[in-house]
């Protein structure tokens, strides 16, 4: 076996020409003879999902990735095997994944389209076209932030460069010089859509111009040229000199995916025509010609390879499937990150310090910035302005624009930038001002950050904090007061914190700030200046730990925000007609603390959940169904619910009340059901 | 395409029944009509006719008997013989709520604990549970260890008596709301049953009347204030019966009703001497007539002049009744049931004395069926034959008055200036004082006070 073929070694260390140019044979050649296994096994019914092969495109890959260092980051796509095996992923692990096995490189958990070898530095093939463009991003910015020379390489196809991550990665990249490489791999189709069917300026490698940044068209089939010019951007980029998009002309000679049919858009003439520019004839005539290896040579090389494709499926045909019992487990951190202060549960006593809820954020932000150097801002005027709800006010003085990172209006980018970010070392904070404002960019928190600690089976941390304001008040209409929380609680791999006071907020908030799982910390706008207590020293919250507000016999009331300061209203309204209201305040939607919820219903018998959101399919429909099932038999009497009206909110303030339980809402409710 | 046989609703207010077990075997031939199985409802035992045809199947989780079965349940399948074209589904058993048989509620003697089946019913029973066994802790598993029997019933042959176990109380043990109780949340039925309480008794206050856990402790309360009942909370827990709750229900509402007693000694010397003669008649074919034919007959005849005790409450009205049907609570293994004797005044005392035989007998024998003990105007009750003197009746709602007779006794009284021995009986009539005042119901009294001493007319 030749030297330089060591499962999972690096080709960036090759010295002379003929090395490297054997190197780079041999890459091309393990890519090309593990995707014709995989055309092979999955024939054959071994590979039971899909399979996008990356056959006549395996230049690019290699050429790129023959100027990484291990530490040095890929992001890459559905058609990734290439990537991974070039960046030196073993083929027995890229098989093995395939064929759904716990030895594959993402333990079963992944198959062809969710390829992880962290340790390597393959930060994961997507099924979702797009994002690795953002999350290189992420990883370079990253890079800044941590002080590394560590490069991003984002590996895309022609398909990704009419999606808006492309437009916002690259914009952002440029902008702030990150060390990305943007490699496009124009094949010419999308699927089965050519690719001048879909865009309007089909040089892509002049986009670069709109950017910031150099933009090269190369032959996607000629190792040699990418090499060099892959050289010469990952020495920009470890220049601090700023990212490049190469524009790689190619052509994939297998149908889009294994199984599909290929020759309704396209003839067999074209693919033939292409398979006689196959990148490893090419390079094969160059080493023979310039004398560096025999025909002969080449051909041992060659059945070498061979052999070890055989033994990698050897290998993976023997290895056993994932045990199901482990199949929801690395959802969230198997370790949850301990705290970096004491956890504290119940609210201080009376002589504590009062401040308001916005303050009490930002002490938290502001301590853990100082504590946590891998700690960044972004957000829309969250710079030098402090942010539009003072969120961040002195602390771009303090810390700097790197840290503090005001941000074009790309929601959507720097959401994915920051998944990026942080699953290459750094701890993110985007400070969205409205939590409407995420959903803009919806995909990368659902499919990318809540999924990213699974399907890398527990081998990326996701510390992004995503925060912003919800809830309904002042008329801000529509676009400016939703309450999300059930729609993200839904979704397995995210934390949900919706605090209600000051110490409320900064305890989970601190906590947030310390662990590895992606957050959303929503902040009714109508709490930020109310006070409450708020101990000197530092403390944590842990997630999952409802608190009982007020204690009371009679009747369970479950609310968060502003509807747990209602509820607590209601309450002492009731106790002056003899009605003894318990108040519980689970403080965070995800985890949810039903514990402490069934043990107050155990208690009073009666529950009544209040909530300001949508009530189908929502928080206080999922408080109801625990109760119903778990605490059946402490009922006296059915659980009522009481949540915002199903609609979009109003501006005007007549229309804007009539969408919202009112204080007269929650007591007549608690008073009806108390008596039932 | 094959069709259902469910539970039918026996009577108005039944919900769930016990099933007694198959008049028909698996897989054979049931006709439109034929006899199908025997389901106890509320108050008795029916065996139930199919409506329709076809092969019987039973499927794996068909009940067994002593299962507690829901209305609407289905039991079996019915299959065409052969593949039939168009098959409609069976239309379900109807019954007009306004006959729904009425039943007597009133406190008869104790009569606790299984007794042996009585003869005259000719089905293999499934053996009675050792007295030893514990019966209540676990009812649907201590029914369903019953070994069933091998084969179906055959024919018509209906279950006797029962032992107290056979099914009918699981649920309400269990926890489960039996429809015919009070609905209640699910809290205080876990902390009734933490305290020993019957949640089913208790009044619910509630939307709906449903029990709270309020209305639980507020009874227990209520009964701790009252004098104690049993001092030990240790002891057998005997289930529920489908007949014995009907009881109770039907107590509870006469409970609530305002009614007074009247008590009313009467000279049984010529009626003693009626009967005596009556047993030594020659000519004599039926049965010998009992002191509650005698009476039975007595008040029939008398109670046409007395509308206002041949009559009902009727919510916004008196319903005078037309005819003269006059209930006779009989005390059976199971509890007691009220079997009615219907237009007394145009039948002869043999026809009446012949009548309540047979049905004590079908009572006996649990053959009573739900029209058997329905359309009653009056109920006479009668513990003389177990020695007891004087008594209060309990109202049978929504009838206006029941009469208790009590034991015939020799006593000294004074006659013309001179003691002489007479022989002695006491009359208690309980009424509803809505439907009418103590002064008529006094009337009445004395005129049956009469119609006894003067007892003869009874042989016209
Ligand atoms: C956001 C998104 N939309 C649609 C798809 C479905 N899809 C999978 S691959 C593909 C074509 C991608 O074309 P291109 O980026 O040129 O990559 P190629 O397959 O040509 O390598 C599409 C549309 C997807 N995975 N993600
Ligand atoms: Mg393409």
């Amino acid at each position: 076996m030749p030297a330089a073929l060591r499962e999972g070694s690096e080709l960036s260390q090759t010295t002379t020409a003929a090395e490297s140019w054997l190197a780079l044979f041999d890459r091309m050649l393990v890519i090309r003879l593990c995707e014709e296994q995989l055309a092979r096994s999955h024939q054959r019914g071994l590979i039971h999902g899909a399979c996008h092969t990356y056959v006549g495109e395996e230049a690019i890959a290699t050429g790129v990735c023959a100027h990484l260092r291990t530490d040095d980051v890929v992001f890459s796509t559905h058609r990734g095997h290439g990537h991974a095996l070039a960046k030196g992923l073993p083929p027995r692990e890229l098989i093995a994944e395939l064929y759904g096995r716990e030895t594959g490189c993402s333990r079963g958990r992944g198959g062809s389209m969710h390829i992880f070898a962290p340790e390597i530095g393959m930060m994961g093939t997507s099924g979702i076209v797009g994002p690795c463009i953002l999350q290189a991003a992420g990883a370079g910015y990253a890079s800044r932030v941590l002080g590394l020379d560590r490069v991003a390489v984002a590996f895309f196809g022609d398909g990704a460069v009419n999606n808006g991550a492309f437009h916002e990665g690259l914009n952002m990249a440029g902008l702030w010089k990150l060390p990305v490489l943007f490699v496009c791999e124009n094949n010419q189709f999308a699927t089965e859509v050519p690719f001048n069917a879909s865009a309007a300026n089909t040089d892509v490698a002049s986009r670069g111009a709109s950017y910031g940044m150099p933009g090269l068209a190369l032959d996607g089939n000629d190792v040699l040229g990418i090499s060099s010019a892959a050289a010469e951007a990952v020495a920009r980029a470890r220049a601090g000199e700023g990212p490049t998009l190469l524009e790689c002309r190619t052509y994939r000679t297998r149908a889009h995916a294994e199984g599909m049919g290929d020759f309704t858009y396209r003839t067999r003439d074209e693919v033939d025509e292409w398979r006689k520019r196959c990148p490893i004839a090419r390079l094969r005539e160059r080493i023979v010609a310039a004398g560096l290896a025999t025909d002969e040579d080449l051909r041992a090389r060659e059945a070498s390879i061979a052999a070890l494709i055989a033994e990698a499926e050897t290998f993976a045909a023997a290895s056993r499937p994932p045990d199901p019992a482990t199949a929801t487990t690395h959802v969230y951190s198997a370790v949850p990150a301990a705290p970096a202060s004491p956890l504290r549960h119940h609210p201080p006593g009376p002589g504590t310090r009062e401040i308001t809820y916005g303050r009490a954020t930002w002490e938290a932000l502001s301590e853990e910035m100082a504590r946590h150097p891998e700690i960044f801002v972004m957000g829309e005027g969250i710079g030098v302005r402090g942010g539009n709800f003072r969120t961040t006010e002195g602390l771009f003085q303090k810390y700097g624009a790197l840290r503090l990172r005001d941000t074009p209006i790309s929601e959507r980018g720097f959401v994915g930038l920051a998944g990026g970010a942080a699953m290459t070392g750094a701890r993110p904070v985007v400070d969205f001002m409205f939590a409407d404002f995420i959903m803009d960019s919806i995909g990368e928190v659902v499919n990318q950050i809540a999924k990213m600690q699974y399907m890398s089976s527990g081998r990326l941390k996701m510390p992004v904090l995503l925060r912003g304001c919800i809830g309904i008040g002042h008329s801000a209409a529509t676009h400016h007061s939703g309450n999300y929380y059930p729609l993200y609680a839904h979704f397995p791999g995210l934390r949900v914190l919706v605090p209600s006071t000051p110490y409320d907020a900064k305890g989970l908030m601190k906590r947030a700030l310390n662990c590895d799982d992606p957050v959303l910390f929503l902040e009714h706008r109508e709490l930020l200046n109310t006070r409450g207590p708020v101990p000197d020293e530092e403390y944590e919250i842990e997630f999952g730990r409802a608190v009982v507000t007020r204690e009371g016999a009679d009747l369970t009331i479950v609310a968060i925000a502003q509807m747990a300061r209602r509820a607590l209203e209601a309450a002492e309204q009731l106790a002056g007609e003899g009605i003894s209201i318990e108040v519980v305040d689970p403080r965070t939607v995800s985890p949810l603390d039903t514990e402490t919820i069934l043990r107050s219903v155990h208690k009073t018998g009666r529950l009544l959940v209040v909530d300001e959101a949508y009530g189908p399919f929502g928080f206080a429909s999922e408080i109801a169904a625990h109760a119903a099932g778990a605490a059946f038999d402490d009922l006296d009497a059915p659980v009522r619910r009481l949540f915002g009206a199903f609609s979009p909110t109003p501006y005007s303030p007549s229309l804007e009340q009539a969408v919202v339980p009112a204080l007269a809402d929650i007591v007549q409710a608690a008073r009806q059901l108390a008596r039932e | 395409m094959k069709i259902e046989v469910t539970v039918p609703r026996l009577g108005w207010s039944m919900e769930e029944g016990v099933f007694q077990g198959w008049l028909k075997r698996e897989g054979e031939w049931v006709g439109r009509g034929d006899l199908l199985f025997v389901l106890e409802g509320d108050k008795a035992a029916q065996e139930v006719e199919s409506l329709d045809e076809g092969v019987l199947r039973l499927p794996a989780a068909a009940p067994g008997e002593g299962d507690v079965v829901q209305v609407g349940q289905v039991l079996a399948y019915l299959e065409p013989r052969a593949v039939a074209v168009g098959t409609a589904p069976a239309p379900a058993p109807q019954m007009s709520p306004s006959l729904a048989p009425k039943l007597a509620a009133e406190i008869g003697p104790a009569g606790t604990g299984p007794q042996p089946a009585r003869a005259g019913t000719a089905v293999s029973l499934p053996p009675v549970v050792p007295a030893a066994t514990p019966i209540a802790a676990h009812p649907r598993d201590a029914v369903d260890s019953l070994p069933r029997p091998a084969v179906a019933p055959a024919a018509t042959a209906l279950p006797g008596a029962r032992p107290v176990l056979a099914g009918s109380s699981g649920a309400a043990a269990a926890g489960r709301r039996p429809r015919t109780a009070p609905p209640s949340s699910p809290r205080a039925r876990r902390i009734a049953a933490s305290l020993g309480v019957d949640w089913a008794r208790v009044a619910g206050g509630g939307p709906g009347g449903r029990v709270r856990e309020q209305d639980v402790r507020a009874s227990l309360a209520t009964a701790a204030a009252a004098p104690p009942l049993e001092a030990s909370p240790a002891g057998e827990r005997v289930p529920l019966t489908a007949l014995r709750r009907t009881i109770a229900a039907r107590l509870t509402t006469a409970a609530a009703v305002p009614t007074a007693t009247l008590t009313r000694r009467a000279d049984a010397t010529a009626l003693t001497a009626l009967r005596r003669s009556l047993a030594s008649s020659t000519n004599q074919t039926g049965p010998v007539p009992g002191y509650t034919d005698l009476l039975v007959k007595l008040v029939g005849m008398l109670l046409p002049e007395f509308p206002y005790l041949n009559a009902r409450w009727d919510g916004d009205a008196l319903l005078l009744c037309a005819g003269v049907n006059i209930g006779i609570a009989v005390d059976t293994d199971a509890g007691l049931v009220v079997p009615v004797l219907r237009d007394v005044p145009s039948r002869s005392l043999g026809d009446i004395a012949a009548a309540s035989r047979a049905a004590i007998e079908r009572a006996r024998a649990n053959q009573l069926t739900p029209a058997d003990c329905s359309g009653g105007t009056f109920t006479i009750t009668n513990l003389g034959g177990l020695g007891v003197e004087t008594f209060t009746p309990v109202l049978n709602p929504p009838q206006a008055a029941i009469l208790g007779v009590g034991r015939i006794t020799p006593e000294a009284v004074v006659h013309d200036g001179a003691v002489v021995a007479r022989e002695g009986i006491t009359l208690s009539l309980t009424f509803d004082h809505r439907v009418l005042d103590g002064a008529p119901a006094a009337r009445f009294l004395d005129a049956l006070r009469r119609a006894i001493e003067n007892p003869e007319r009874v042989l016209n």
